[in-house]
C-alpha cells in the first residue's frame, strides 16, 4: 500500500524524499555526536571541577578535622555557597560524625530539606542520576584516613547547557534541513526538468498523435541520449505513418475497386450475384413489412451458348451487356436487375398478391428481347426463359425463393423456351423430383443400377450384324427404368455423366472383346459420348485408356456424338477429333438432320459416318419430304464417302427404301430391340443362320 | 585532649633536619594528667617515633623537638621559653592572654580547647607552622 503510493509519486518528489532521508540521517548522526561529545564533556568538566574542589577542601579541611573545628570546618564548606551546582556537602570526622554542613538554601524548604540526621552510612548507599552528581571522598592525612567529604552537586547547569546544546543544533539542523532541500530542490529541478520535457512531448505526442515533434535536449547524459533515442523513434513512427498512409490509401482505393468487382459485374455494369443475395435478403423482409410480396424474377437466355459458340465470346459478351440495358429499360423505380450467372439474369420487385406487376414485367422483357439485337452487324435474335416466384409464405427463405425461380425458369425452357412461368405445386413437385433423380444419379453406379443394353447394327446388303451401339438403362429401384432422355440431361447437369461415360464405354468394350473372342468378328461397338464429357481436356486420352486397357482394336470403336456437340468448332475439340481418328477410333454424328444443321462441320470435323434421325426414318414410306431429306442425306455421305446408318428402322418397306437408295447399315426394331448382353450371342446367331432368310 | 593537640601540632609544623631517630615530645613537669601518653603511642611525625621524654635544663635541648611548658608557673614557662626560642623547639604554652610563653599556647574557651599562635617567635626559633594550623589559631601574633 505504501510502496504503491510511492510508486505514484514523481522523480522530483521521490529524489526530494530521497534527499530529505539521507540528509536527516545525516544530521541525526551528526546530532547524536555532537550531544553525546557535549554531554560527556560538559560531565566531565563537571566532575573535574568537583574533584578540584573535593581535593582543595579536603586540603584545607584536615586540620579543621584533626582540630574537631566546626567553625573552620564550616567555614571551608561555606565556600561551596559561590558555585551554585552543590546541592549539600558534609565533613565527617573519621568516627563518621558529622563535623560541618553546607546545604544550600532551598526557597520552598527552608527548615532541614534533608532532615536532621546525616547519616554517612546512609549517604553511601546515594546513587548519582540524572539530576545529581554524588561525590563521596575519604581525606587522608598522613596516610590515615582522618574524614569523609560528601558532595551532591546538581546538574542543573550541566542539563541546561545540554538543552541549550540541543537547541542550538537542532536549529542548525532544521536549518540545515531547510537549506539541504532547497538546494535539493534546485538540484532536482535540474535534474528532472529533462526527463519532465520527455514526459511533456510524449503525452503531447501520444494525445494529439502528433509524431513531428521533436525533443530539444542537448544533454551528453544518459536524459540527452534517451531523448536523441525518442526523437530517432518519432522520426521512425512519422515515416512508417507516412508510408502506412500512403499504403493506406493505396488499399482503400483497392478495396473500392474490389468492392466494385465484387458487386458489379464488368461485362454488363449490372450488380452482380453477389449483390443479388444480398439484395434478396433485405427485400424479402422489406416487402414482409409493408405487406406486399418480393417477386423474383429469374431469367436465362435461351440457346446463348449457341450464340457464344457460332460468333465468338465478344459478340456473346456484348449481347450480355445489350440484354442487360434492354432489361434495366423495362424496370420501373424500385426494381433491379442483376447479373446472376453466365447467361441468368434476376430481376427483383415489389409486388401484390395477384402478380400483376410481375406478370406485366415478364411480358415486358420477353418482348423486348425478341426485338433484334444487331451485333457486329450481325442480326442476332434470343429467347429468354422466365421463371417467376414470390415470397408468399411467411418466413420464407431467400434460398428457397431463388430454387423455386430456378424451378419455374427450367419448366419455362421444357415448355418451349421464350416464356414465362409462375412456380406452382406441380411445378414445386417435378422440382423435388428432379432433386430426387439428382441424389439418385449420384449414387447409381456406385449401386450398379446401370446396365448397358446393345441395339444391333445390320447391313442392309448382307443383312448381316455388324455392329452394337451402346444404350445406358438406369433401373431406378422406386421409379423403376428411367429413360435416359430423362436422366441423361440431369446427369450432365450435376456432373456425374463423366463416371457413368466412362464405365458405358469400358463395358461397351469389353463387350465387344467378348463377342470378338467369342465369334471371331469385330462387330463396331458404338458408344454415346456427351457434350459434357467431350469438354473434358482428357477425353481423347481417357478414351483410349480404356481401349488399350481392354485390348480392343480401336478401330471397332466408334464415338457418337451428336449435332449440338459440333457447334463448339473450336480448335481444341476439332484437335480431340483428330487425335481419336488418329488412334484409329471412328466418330459418327448422331441423330443427323434434327440440330443446328450447318453441313460446314462435315468438311471441318473428320467423321466417319451420318446416322440418320429416326424422325425422318419414321414416315419415309408416306411422307414425301421426309423421304427426300433421307435419301438427300444418304447421297450426300455417299458423295463425302461417309457411312450411312438409318436409325428407328421399324418395317420392311423402310428397309426395302433404305437398300433400295444404297443406304449402309440400319438399326431399329425390325431387326432387333436393344438386348442385355446375355441375349447378344442368340441374336448373333439368329442373324447368321435364318434371319437372312426371313428378310429376304 | 591535650596530647592529641600535641600530635596535631607536630604534623602541622616543620623543622629543620636533625639526627634524632625519635621524635621528642618534652614535659616540664611530670607528664601531666591532661597528657596521656597512650594516645602519642604508636604515633609518627615525620615517619619517626614519639618518645615522650622530661625536660632538663641541662640536657641538651636538641633532645626535644617539642617542649610542652605544663607549669602553673608562668614565670618559670616563661625563662623556659625565653630560654628555648633560638633553639628549633616547638613551645606549647597555656595561656588564654594572647601572650603566652610558648610558640603556640592553649587555652579552653566555651569548653572548648583553643590555640593562639605567635608566628614571631616560630620564626625566630626557625620553625615553620602550616597555613592551616594558622588559619585554625583564636589569635596569631606576626
Amino acid at each position: 500500500m505504501f510502496s504503491v503510493r510511492l510508486k505514484n509519486l514523481s522523480i522530483q518528489i521521490k529524489l526530494l524524499l530521497a534527499q530529505g532521508i539521507v540528509t536527516i540521517s545525516a544530521l541525526l548522526v551528526l546530532l547524536a555526536i555532537v550531544l553525546g561529545y557535549g554531554y560527556t564533556s560538559f560531565r566531565n568538566d563537571l566532575y573535574k571541577d568537583l574533584d578540584t574542589q573535593a581535593t582543595i577542601i579536603e586540603h584545607s579541611s584536615t586540620a579543621a578535622i584533626l582540630f574537631g573545628d566546626k567553625n573552620a570546618a564550616d567555614e571551608i564548606l561555606s565556600t561551596f555557597k559561590l558555585m551554585g551546582s552543590i546541592n549539600r556537602a558534609y565533613l565527617f570526622h573519621d568516627k563518621g560524625a558529622l563535623l560541618a554542613v553546607y546545604e544550600k538554601e532551598v526557597k520552598a524548604k527552608p527548615e532541614a530539606p534533608y532532615g536532621n540526621k546525616v547519616n554517612l552510612q546512609a549517604l553511601r548507599q546515594l546513587r548519582s542520576s540524572f539530576n545529581t552528581h554524588i561525590l563521596i571522598k575519604d581525606i587522608v592525612f598522613d596516610h590515615h584516613v582522618i574524614g569523609t567529604l560528601f558532595i551532591e552537586a546538581n546538574l542543573d547547569k550541566l542539563n541546561t547547557r545540554l538543552s541549550l546544546l540541543i537547541l542550538a543544533v537542532a536549529v542548525a539542523a532544521f536549518m540545515g534541513l531547510i537549506i539541504s532541500l532547497l538546494i535539493s530542490l534546485k538540484i532536482n529541478k535540474f535534474l528532472t526538468q529533462p526527463i519532465l520535457s520527455l514526459t511533456t512531448l510524449v503525452e503531447k505526442v501520444s494525445s494529439s498523435y502528433d509524431y513531428s515533434v521533436r525533443s530539444h535536449l542537448l544533454t551528453n547524459d544518459e536524459i540527452g541520449s534517451l531523448a536523441m533515442g525518442i526523437n530517432a523513434m518519432l522520426s521512425s513512427i512519422e515515416q512508417r505513418d507516412e508510408r502506412l498512409e500512403t499504403e493506406l490509401a493505396k488499399q482503400k482505393e483497392t478495396e473500392k475497386a474490389l468492392d466494385r468487382l465484387a458487386y458489379f459485374d464488368t461485362v454488363t455494369q449490372l450488380p452482380n450475384r453477389h449483390y443479388f443475395n444480398q439484395q434478396l435478403h433485405k427485400k424479402i423482409a422489406e416487402a414482409a413489412s409493408i405487406n406486399k410480396i418480393c417477386c423474383l424474377m429469374f431469367i436465362d437466355l435461351d440457346d446463348f451458348k449457341v450464340i457464344n459458340d457460332t460468333y465468338g465470346h465478344r459478340v456473346g459478351d456484348q449481347l450480355l451487356a445489350d440484354v442487360g440495358q434492354r432489361l434495366k429499360g423495362t424496370l420501373k423505380s424500385g426494381d433491379e436487375v442483376f447479373r446472376i450467372g453466365g447467361d441468368e439474369f434476376a430481376i427483383l420487385i415489389t409486388d401484390n398478391n395477384q402478380f400483376s406487376h410481375a406478370r406485366e414485367s415478364a411480358t415486358k422483357v420477353i418482348r423486348h428481347c425478341a426485338e433484334k439485337f444487331i451485333i457486329n452487324n450481325n442480326d442476332l435474335y434470343i429467347g429468354v426463359s422466365i421463371g417467376i416466384s414470390g415470397s408468399t409464405q411467411p418466413m420464407i427463405q431467400a434460398a428457397d425463393l431463388l430454387r423455386s425461380a430456378d424451378s419455374a425458369m427450367y419448366r419455362a425452357k421444357n415448355e418451349g423456351k421464350n416464356n414465362f412461368k409462375f412456380f406452382s405445386k406441380e411445378i414445386d413437385d417435378e422440382s423435388h423430383f428432379r432433386n430426387y433423380l439428382e441424389n439418385a444419379l449420384r449414387s447409381a453406379l456406385s449401386r450398379k443400377e446401370f446396365e448397358v443394353f446393345y441395339q444391333p447394327i445390320v447391313n442392309l446388303r448382307t443383312e448381316q450384324i455388324v455392329g452394337f451401339e451402346a444404350l445406358l438403362r438406369w433401373h431406378e429401384p422406386i421409379y423403376g427404368d428411367i429413360s435416359p432422355a430423362v436422366f441423361i440431361p440431369c446427369a450432365e447437369r450435376i456432373g456425374v455423366i463423366l463416371p457413368i461415360g466412362e464405365w458405358v464405354l469400358r463395358e461397351a468394350c469389353l463387350q465387344q472383346k467378348k463377342l470378338r473372342d467369342e465369334f471371331g468378328i469385330e462387330f463396331m461397338m458404338n458408344v454415346n459420348l456427351s457434350g459434357r464429357q467431350l469438354r473434358e481436356f482428357d477425353v481423347v486420352h481417357k478414351i483410349l485408356d480404356i481401349v488399350s486397357e481392354t485390348a480392343i482394336n480401336p478401330s471397332s470403336l466408334n464415338i457418337e456424338l451428336t449435332e449440338s456437340v459440333l457447334m463448339d468448332n473450336s480448335q481444341s475439340t476439332i484437335n480431340k477429333f483428330h487425335a481419336l481418328r488418329a488412334a484409329g477410333v471412328s466418330i459418327s454424328i448422331d441423330d443427323f438432320g434434327t440440330g443446328y444443321s450447318s453441313l460446314s462441320y462435315l468438311k471441318r470435323f473428320p467423321i466417319n459416318t451420318i446416322k440418320i434421325d429416326r424422325s425422318f426414318i419414321m414416315d419415309i414410306a408416306h411422307d414425301s419430304e421426309d423421304q427426300a431429306i433421307t435419301l438427300a442425306i444418304i447421297a450426300l455421305a455417299n458423295t463425302l464417302k461417309l457411312t450411312v446408318v438409318a436409325e428407328g428402322v421399324e418395317t420392311l418397306e423402310q428397309k426395302r427404301i433404305l437398300r433400295l437408295n444404297d443406304c449402309e447399315k440400319a438399326q431399329g426394331y425390325l431387326f432387333s430391340k436393344p438386348l442385355p448382353s446375355n441375349d447378344l450371342k442368340s441374336i448373333i446367331e439368329t442373324f447368321s443362320t435364318s434371319v437372312y432368310h426371313q428378310t429376304a | 585532649m591535650r596530647s592529641a593537640y600535641l600530635y596535631n601540632f607536630a604534623q602541622f609544623a616543620d623543622w629543620p633536619s636533625n639526627d634524632q631517630p625519635t621524635f621528642n615530645i618534652c614535659t616540664l613537669d611530670k607528664v601531666a594528667e591532661s597528657i596521656s601518653p597512650e594516645v602519642l603511642a604508636n604515633k609518627t611525625v615525620n615517619g619517626k617515633k614519639i618518645k615522650l621524654s622530661r625536660f632538663s635544663e641541662s640536657a641538651d635541648t636538641a633532645e626535644c623537638q617539642m617542649v610542652y611548658l605544663n607549669t602553673a608557673d608562668i614565670g618559670y614557662a616563661a625563662k623556659i621559653a625565653r630560654m628555648l626560642s633560638t633553639e628549633h623547639v616547638l613551645t606549647v604554652g597555656e595561656d588564654s592572654s594572647g601572650n603566652g610563653p610558648g610558640i603556640i599556647n592553649l587555652s579552653v574557651k566555651n569548653n572548648r580547647l583553643v590555640f593562639d599562635l605567635d608566628l614571631a617567635k616560630a620564626r625566630k626559633a626557625n620553625i615553620s607552622l602550616s597555613s592551616k594550623l594558622i588559619q585554625l589559631a583564636q589569635k596569631v601574633r606576626e
